[in-house]
């Protein structure tokens, strides 16, 4: 699919059709990534559609989505490969009790007993797929360094197997809450790209297309009082563009065409999810802030 | 990178520049920013801008200084600094009450003066007649016939100044340093970066916590719990795999398979053990140190919601534990709290608050926990002070002090020496150097 015809202005066609409004600033580093071939390293906040990049190039190329998720104490069992044990002990033991002996040890190490983990499946597949890497900051330095072993050769050695070679170089994505630093290693292999909170126009067009049924007004005060929400308000956790998404069906379920002070406080729960936040909206509220920025007193 | 093309060698230096400014870029990126240039419109400055920085720069540190670095080195001129304050006296009449015949006047450019700060002039006075000629040469040469044009005067100047500043060193406004690349032209773009890059970091980490003005208490409240949360995750990580292999649970296996009659099925591992990190926190709050504690305790606090074994003790005179009040206190609050607590605000006695949390509170200090000590080492009877903080060393992992006397000063305070003895010390006067410090402590002591 990385063919060489594909430009900058197919791209940008595609992921519009697909839905994923987005400027040249996250869509040159994409491109960039599937022409030079490189994994694509996102980071970002939480909820600004890091993960969705993924989704939307397996759709927009036709290509299989493999996802790993990653967690502390991630390790290459559950990523790349593990023997099927309890298949393999039952084999023996059903060799065993009708008096056909030991089976030979390759047999028991073939490819029937292999249970294959994302990363061996993305190498392995018939044809190129897209693998996610979702939240790659929270496994551990080893596993850390595993992968981008892994990224830069694409083939992974199974001692009892041997080495096993990527048919097709999977299109790669990896996605970090920045939550620390990552590994010089594996930044170096990649091509980076951070995706911040989007400017209130965005933000509207961007409830436009994934909440269907809201108006432009609405959204647009959305936008506003999340750009608002984001810079005045001190949040612990700032609402992302996924909570502006679950705000704008919210308030089209409840049947509001306009952003008030009330339908602000009934919703609040959708967007800010602790109580510190809660109460530092209420004050806002209350001291008449969100609604003099929609111009309500 | 001889016989390289003319794009290739501009990319290079470049990349010189970044790697200057502590971006790190090796030769993996440069080839990667070629292969970049390639696939895009060169000519599209907003595209060529967009992937260079996304093959050369990987983090958003790194992504600020690109983006000024770029724009200084892909553009001819380079634009004065906006808004920079007017702290250069014009000339060397006014620079001090003390100004004589004798003051040397300051070095000319473009047939005009130089403006210069009292410090750096001082600093121009106390050069060397031969160190003082070879900057005067420099900036004839910058102003003189084939030289630069008059819009390289803000570079040209800062350049002077900035060496200026290195002979008579003011406190830097920021942690960058900028490596000498070997190349004046690119040394200058450097120097232009980090004096650009001065408006783009928060102010308010390099301030003096005791001066952070009153009105910007609630933003440094959010600086201080986005530094906490930062370092929060960080504490919570577990950095090594217990062992490669993991270990074999016999117990929970042999019991898990007596229903498959003893054929080991299912297997069970010791699964790692995670070790939280335990927190004490000792903060003086005698008079001097009043400020620096509100905001030291709203950081503990920020980080108690994160790191559940955290212990938070006040002391002037005596000791008092304020654990309760940590969680969820504004600096508002925080400061409400120092005016109503009993100690606040007296004189220092270290030792007697040590004696009271060794007494009163032994069963917080086990091998698992970390001593975080905020004081100015100012105190009665240091000594005695020193004894106990050996006594409590010896009882937990680490004792961590964080001074908030610069470093500079800490050769004429005689304590510092004694507690030194017995306590690994950090300067922390700033709330960036308090973000810098305990990122560095947790990374070398592994809280």
């Amino acid at each position: 699919m990385r063919d060489c015809s594909m430009d900058i202005a197919w791209l940008r066609q595609a992921f519009l059709g697909d839905g994923y409004i987005c400027d040249d600033d996250i869509l040159l580093p994409v491109f960039l990534s599937l022409r030079l071939g490189k994994p694509l390293l996102v980071e970002g906040a939480p909820g600004v559609g890091k993960t969705e990049i993924a989704k939307v190039l397996s759709r927009v190329l036709g290509l299989e989505l493999i996802r790993l998720q990653c967690y502390e104490g991630l390790d290459e069992n559950k990523a790349l490969y593990e023997w099927n044990y309890q298949r393999q002990l039952l084999r023996i033991q059903v060799l065993q009790s009708g008096g056909a002996g030991l089976p030979n040890e390759s047999d028991l190490f073939s490819q029937d007993y292999l249970l294959m983990r994302p990363l061996l499946r993305a190498i392995r597949s018939q044809s190129q797929s897209v693998l996610l890497i979702d939240e790659v900051d929270k496994v551990d330095e080893a596993f850390e360094a595993f992968l981008f072993e892994l990224l830069s050769d694409f083939q992974v050695s199974i001692p009892e197997l041997g080495t096993m070679v990527a048919r097709e170089i999977p299109v790669v994505v990896l996605t970090s809450n920045s939550e620390r630093d990552l590994s010089d290693g594996l930044k170096r292999r990649c091509v980076y790209l951070y995706i911040g909170f989007p400017e209130p126009d965005r933000e509207a067009r961007i409830i436009r297309a994934k909440a269907p049924g809201v108006g432009e007004g609405l959204a647009a005060e959305i936008a506003a009082a999340m750009s608002y929400l984001r810079s005045k308000l001190n949040l612990r956790k700032q609402p992302s563009i996924a909570e502006a998404l679950d705000w704008a069906r919210a308030l089209l379920d409840l049947g509001y065409e306009s952003l008030d002070q009330s339908s602000i406080a009934q919703t609040a729960g959708v967007i800010l999810k602790c109580r510190e936040d809660l109460d530092a909206l209420r004050r806002d509220i209350a001291s008449g802030g969100v609604g003099r920025m929609l111009g309500r007193e | 990178m001889a016989g390289g093309s003319l794009l290739e060698l501009r990319l290079a230096r470049f990349g010189r520049v970044l790697r200057a400014l502590g971006v790190p870029v090796g030769s993996g990126e440069l080839v990667d920013a070629l292969g970049a240039l390639r696939v895009v419109d060169p000519l599209d400055r907003h595209q060529a801008k967009l992937a260079l920085s996304a093959a050369m720069a990987k983090d958003q540190r790194s992504r600020e200084l690109f983006d000024l670095a770029f724009d200084r080195f892909f553009t001819s001129g380079t634009s004065p600094a906006a808004g920079e304050p007017d702290q250069y006296t014009s000339d060397g009449a006014d620079a001090g009450p003390d100004g004589d015949a004798h003051r040397q006047q300051p070095p000319q450019l473009w047939g005009e003066q130089l403006r210069l700060t009292p410090e750096q002039l001082s600093a121009w006075e106390a050069l060397s007649e031969a160190q003082r000629e070879r900057l005067r040469e420099f900036l004839r040469r910058a102003g003189g016939e084939g030289g630069l044009d008059d819009s390289y005067r803000p570079l040209v100047e800062h350049v002077v100044r900035e060496h200026l500043d290195r002979w008579h060193p003011a406190p830097p406004a920021h942690g960058l340093g900028g490596a000498a690349t070997g190349d004046e032209t690119l040394d200058e773009i450097v120097a232009g970066v980090i004096a650009g890059s001065g408006a783009e970091f928060d102010p308010l980490l390099s301030l003096d916590m005791n001066s952070i003005p009153a009105g910007e208490v609630a933003r440094a409240g959010r600086v201080i719990r986005r530094l906490a949360r930062r370092l929060a995750t960080r504490m919570m990580r577990r950095y090594r795999v217990a062992r490669r292999a993991a270990s074999l649970d016999f117990r929970r296996t042999m019991r898990a398979n007596f229903r498959y009659g003893g054929v080991p099925l299912r297997l069970h591992y010791r699964s790692p053990r995670i070790s939280k990190p335990r927190i004490v926190l000792v903060c003086d709050v005698s008079g001097s140190m009043k400020k620096h504690a509100v905001f030291t305790l709203y950081f503990a606090g920020a980080l108690y919601r994160t790191v559940q074994d955290l212990e938070g003790f006040v002391f002037a005179e005596d000791l008092e534990r304020i654990t309760p009040q940590l969680r969820g206190s504004t600096p508002r609050q925080l400061q409400q709290l120092a005016q109503d607590s009993a100690v606040w605000g007296r004189g220092t006695n270290l030792g007697r608050a040590l004696r009271q949390l060794l007494s009163d509170h032994r069963t917080r200090l086990t091998p698992r926990t970390t001593v975080l000590i905020l004081s100015d080492t100012k105190t009665l009877a240091a000594r005695e002070a020193a004894d106990l903080l050996r006594e409590i060393r010896e009882r937990v992992r680490e004792v961590l002090w964080l001074n908030t006397v610069p470093e500079e000063q800490w050769g004429t305070l005689a304590a510092v020496e004694l507690f030194q003895q017995h306590a690994t010390m950090y300067p922390c006067s700033s709330l960036g150097d308090l973000g810098r410090v305990l990122d560095r402590a947790i990374l070398r002591h592994r809280l």
